[in-house]
Formats: C-alpha cells, sequence, structure tokens
C-alpha cells in the first residue's frame, strides 16, 4: 500500500479471534486493510483534521475496533509516560470512530466510551426506552438475591454486608442469567430478548454487542466490547466484512 | 429542606454551596466519597422508585432529599481501617465510585450535575465537533503525531496555534512552537493542535437557562495557571451566544455548564470547551456574580432568593422573590 492508498484499520486487543477474522474477510472481498495490535496505535503516524483520517501515510474509510478505551495502547513509551500517551490515543480514536466519513459498525459514544461499568449506562438508557429489564436493587444490605451484577462487569454470587455497604452492590433476583452476542438484529446463539433492543442500540450507534437476558427475557446487560469465541467470529467476520464494504464503497 | 453534598470535602465549590444553603435556613447533609460504606451507606430499590441514605443512626428516605450538589475528588481516598492493600485501592475505589455514580443518576431529587452528564469533556476532538454541530463554532484544529502536518497546520494561521491534550485531563494550553515540533518527531501521543483566536477570554457559566459571563485578562495563553497577571469582571454575552449554551448544556444532560470562549475584537465567539464541573469561586469572587446562589435557587426553587450579588464581595444585595 503507497502513500494516500485508502484502507480498513482492524484494531486488535487479541483477546478474541473476530478481529483477525473481519480483517481476513476484508482482505477477501479486495478492501485494502491494516490490522494492528492495539497496544501499538501510541507510536503510530496519526493525522486527523476535519473528515479526513490518515494512519501511517494510509487513508481510513472504516475502522474496526476491537479495543477497550481502557487497553494499553502506547507500548514503546516510556512508563511513566505509558498511561497518560494511552489516554490521549483512546480519546483520540473515539473522535475518529464517530465521523461520519468512517464507515464503523459500532460508533460508541462519549459516555459509554469513558465509562468502566457499560452495564449502568445501557441499563439506565434501556429503561428510559421502555425496554423490560430484570429487576435491580443497589446497596440493599438484606433480602435474598441470586445474583450480583459487579459494576466492572460479569455476574457473581450475593457478597455478603459489608461490600453490599462499601461498594452499593447490585442485586438482583433474576434467575437463569445467560449471555449472547448481538449482530444486526440477530443473537448467536439465538437468544429471546425485547424486540425493542435493536432500536436503542442502533440509536446509540452500536450493531455488534453483547447481551445478557433473564430466563424471561428481560434484559440484564449490554456491552457494546462483547467476547465472541471461535465458532461464532467466523460466523459474524463475514456478515461486518460485508457491512464494512457496503458502507467503505456507499459511503452514508 | 434538605440538600447533601457529595463527594470531595475538601472541595472549596462544595463547601462554598454548604454555607450559602445553611444561610437560606437548608439543612446540610456532606456525603463524602471516601467514607461511603463506613461513615454512611445509600440503597437504591427498584431503580430509584424508593431509597434511603443512612448517615450514622440516622436514616432519610428520598422524599426527605430536596437535591444533591456534587463534587468529586478525581483520586478520593480508601478508608484507612479497611486495611486495603496499596494495589487493590484502585480497584476498590472505581467498584465504590460507579455504585456513587448510580445513586446520583437514579436519585428522584435535583442533582448538579448527574454523572452520566457532560462525557463529552473527556475527549476534546469528540468535543470540539459536538460544540460545532450545535452552532458553536470552534476554531480550526488537528489531531497529530506528525511534526510536517504540524508544522504545515501552524503555518496556515498568520496568528500561530495552540496546543492541548487530547484527553480531558486538566493540562496546559501552549503555543506551538518549535519545542512542540521537536517533541513530535521525537514521537509522542497524539495532541490537539489549534488555531490560535486573537482577543479576550469569555467563560460563561450556564445554570439551567440564566447564564453569567465573565471575561477574563491575561498575558498568558492559558490563563487559569496564570495567578500573576490575571483579571476578571463581569461582561455580557450576545442572547444568542447564551442560547446556544444553555442549548448545549441540556442537550448534553448538564444543569451547570462552563463555557469558555475567545471573543475576537470583531466580537466573534469562538467556543473552546464545555466543562461539566466548572470552578466558579473566582468568577464569582472576582465579579460579584452570584453564581453559588444561582445553582441553589435551580436546586432548591422553593428557598429561591434570586440574589444579584455574591455574598462573597460586601454590599450584597438580596431581592425579594
Amino acid at each position: 500500500m503507497g502513500s494516500d492508498t485508502a484502507c480498513a484499520l482492524v484494531v486488535d486487543d487479541q483477546a478474541d479471534p473476530l478481529a483477525a477474522a473481519v480483517a481476513a474477510e476484508l482482505e477477501r472481498l479486495r478492501i485494502a486493510v491494516r490490522h494492528i495490535v492495539a497496544s501499538g496505535l501510541g507510536l503510530a503516524n496519526l493525522n486527523f483534521e476535519r473528515d479526513e483520517v490518515m494512519f501511517d501515510g494510509l487513508r481510513l474509510t472504516a475502522v474496526f475496533f476491537r479495543a477497550g478505551p481502557w487497553t494499553p495502547f502506547a507500548e514503546g513509551f516510556r512508563a511513566d509516560d505509558a498511561s497518560f500517551a494511552s489516554m490521549e490515543v483512546s480519546s483520540a480514536w473515539l473522535a475518529i470512530i464517530n465521523r461520519p466519513t468512517i464507515a464503523a459498525v459500532n460508533r460508541p459514544d462519549a459516555e459509554l466510551w469513558t465509562t468502566r461499568s457499560e452495564w449502568a449506562v445501557w441499563r439506565r438508557r434501556l429503561l428510559a426506552a421502555g425496554v423490560p429489564c430484570i429487576d435491580l436493587d443497589v446497596g440493599s444490605v438484606d433480602g435474598e438475591y441470586a445474583h450480583w451484577l459487579p459494576w466492572g462487569g460479569g455476574v457473581a454470587s450475593p457478597p455478603g454486608e459489608a461490600p453490599r455497604r462499601l461498594f452499593a452492590s447490585a442485586l438482583t433476583k433474576a434467575t437463569g442469567l445467560t449471555s449472547s452476542v448481538w449482530f444486526a438484529g440477530r443473537t448467536y446463539p439465538d437468544t429471546r430478548c425485547p424486540p425493542e433492543l435493536g432500536g436503542v442500540l442502533n440509536r446509540h450507534g452500536i450493531e455488534l454487542a453483547g447481551i445478557t437476558v433473564d430466563d424471561d427475557g428481560r434484559m440484564a446487560a449490554v456491552t457494546a466490547r462483547p467476547p465472541v469465541d471461535e465458532g461464532t467470529a467466523h460466523v459474524l467476520a463475514p456478515l461486518i466484512a460485508q457491512r464494512l464494504a457496503q458502507r467503505v464503497l456507499a459511503p452514508a | 429542606m434538605r440538600l447533601c453534598v457529595v463527594g470531595d470535602d475538601a472541595d472549596f465549590s462544595a463547601r462554598y454551596i454548604c454555607w450559602l444553603a445553611e444561610q437560606r435556613g437548608v439543612e446540610v447533609d456532606f456525603l463524602p466519597e471516601d467514607r461511603l460504606g463506613v461513615g454512611w451507606s445509600f440503597a437504591v430499590l427498584d431503580d430509584g422508585r424508593q431509597g434511603r441514605v443512612e448517615i450514622g443512626d440516622r436514616t432519610l428516605d428520598f422524599d426527605e432529599i430536596d437535591a444533591a450538589f456534587v463534587r468529586l475528588n478525581p483520586e478520593p481516598a480508601v478508608p484507612e481501617e479497611l486495611g486495603i492493600d496499596d494495589t487493590a485501592k484502585p480497584v476498590y475505589a472505581i467498584e465504590r465510585r460507579h455504585g456513587l455514580h448510580w445513586l446520583l443518576d437514579r436519585a428522584p431529587f435535583a442533582v448538579v450535575n448527574r454523572p452520566h452528564a457532560g462525557r463529552s469533556n473527556l475527549s476534546k476532538p469528540y468535543q470540539m465537533a459536538l460544540l460545532d454541530s450545535m452552532d458553536l463554532p470552534v476554531p480550526d484544529w488537528i489531531v497529530t503525531t506528525d511534526a510536517g502536518r504540524a508544522r504545515d497546520f501552524i503555518g496556515r494561521w498568520p496568528e500561530g496555534a495552540v496546543y492541548k491534550a487530547c484527553s480531558g485531563l486538566r493540562s496546559h494550553v501552549r503555543r506551538a512552537d518549535e519545542q512542540l515540533l521537536e517533541r513530535l518527531i521525537e514521537g509522542s501521543s497524539p495532541v490537539v493542535i489549534q488555531r490560535y483566536i486573537t482577543g479576550a477570554d469569555v467563560r460563561i457559566h450556564t445554570i439551567g437557562e440564566r447564564a453569567f459571563a465573565t471575561e477574563i485578562y491575561s498575558e498568558s495563553v492559558d490563563y487559569r495557571w496564570d495567578e500573576q497577571s490575571t483579571r476578571y469582571a463581569a461582561t455580557e454575552a450576545p442572547a444568542e451566544v447564551v442560547a446556544r449554551c444553555v442549548a448545549a448544556a441540556a442537550g448534553e444532560g448538564l444543569d451547570l455548564a462552563g463555557f469558555d470562549f475567545r471573543r475576537t475584537p470583531d466580537t466573534d465567539w469562538w467556543c473552546l470547551e464545555m466543562n461539566p464541573v466548572p470552578t466558579f469561586l473566582p468568577y464569582e469572587a472576582m465579579t460579584g456574580h452570584a453564581i453559588g446562589d444561582a445553582i441553589l435557587d435551580f436546586m432548591l426553587p422553593a428557598a429561591k432568593l434570586d440574589r444579584e450579588r455574591s455574598p462573597l464581595l460586601s454590599g450584597a444585595g438580596v431581592s425579594s422573590s
């Protein structure tokens, strides 16, 4: 690829196989791809002005960003600079992913990008949109509950009284919590979820998500950075690549 | 009438709001973040439809609280008596912070500001694009790691450029100069370089639909770090600029916001930033703008004073409402 060549960028935190699979699919579709490990973003040559983004001399048309905002992006920086540099890189890429000229499947807004408790943000948004969600009490020191939803994500057994007070633990009586991957209106594996969910995700710029629901199909959690296993990655990668390719060839 | 002030008990703005509220006969409870779970605790039940705050042996139901004012410390302490080791403290503090956010986001009373509001401030390029889209023109800018592109950009503007951090970390704004270019050649994380606008700094605080404009005179590029030469004076902003600020703050969920502008000699207003946790004490103390009182008027309309001048200045007047 020469200078000023248009290309798609795949940022990979190597936590799962999806980024590599999407990069391979984009190449198969003859879209020029730069596939980079997230930690290398910090030292890459970047220029972002208005709607033009140049990355190591290549003009970006699409970004598939498979790394969280707290990922270390600053390999090669001095140890005492690395944390600051990572934050600077993360802030720049939030803006880039949200430019309309850059094709993306997920365009997280600033709140989603900067919170460490994504499910809590989604719960507020889902409830505001009238989407059925599981019951939830926060900070309650008495009462029987089935699960604890730590603010940082995941599902755990309810903690004792002291942690409930100290962390204002989020507790639910909902049972049978199961997780799946959502992409563009379908779930993998097929999972019952509220029909209004897709509208809320779309309104907030998200097509690829992880969802957790209870026995009754009520929402327990959402993440725009879902872990994806090998089998699901191979199913989703062609769909994601196709979606990005369409947007690169026919930008909005 | 009861106000809870939540967060950092060493924060001057928080302490000032406490004092002002007490002057009005409002009962005030300070809820320090670093004592959550040991000095006080809370429960939010059924997504905020019910809830309570426990302070020592007192319990306040949500319907006994009228409002909360929030000032969080970026690095709140962890109670020593818990014996948490240093490596676990950041994890503890993050988990506790999110619990507190839940309270402040779900509480049925007024909260200034709710924690989810104004997050765009954590990325300058993201926020600048947002401000531009809200009819608040922002001076031209680039984000770059490249010395050549930086030099080209700076050269476009006869009055030069400044540079600043991409993130919301409080950092100096400096002249974009040879030192910056050398830093970029050596290898740097991305920086924002922005056209320098000659003119006056103006800060507009918005509280709901009210606004207070302050002009700042300083010999420095970034007056916030210059206590020696900086002077403040009350000024007026055009109604359309104020209306856009009020709309932008509301769009971002901010009841209280601080907008930074550069106003040119031709009276063009260039927006630099929208701050979701604006300090207001220096502006109030130097101009007499009754900003703290306006915050209380907004949060506690039943105890409204409509004070015209700050009590921080002598001879402050109070009008009836």
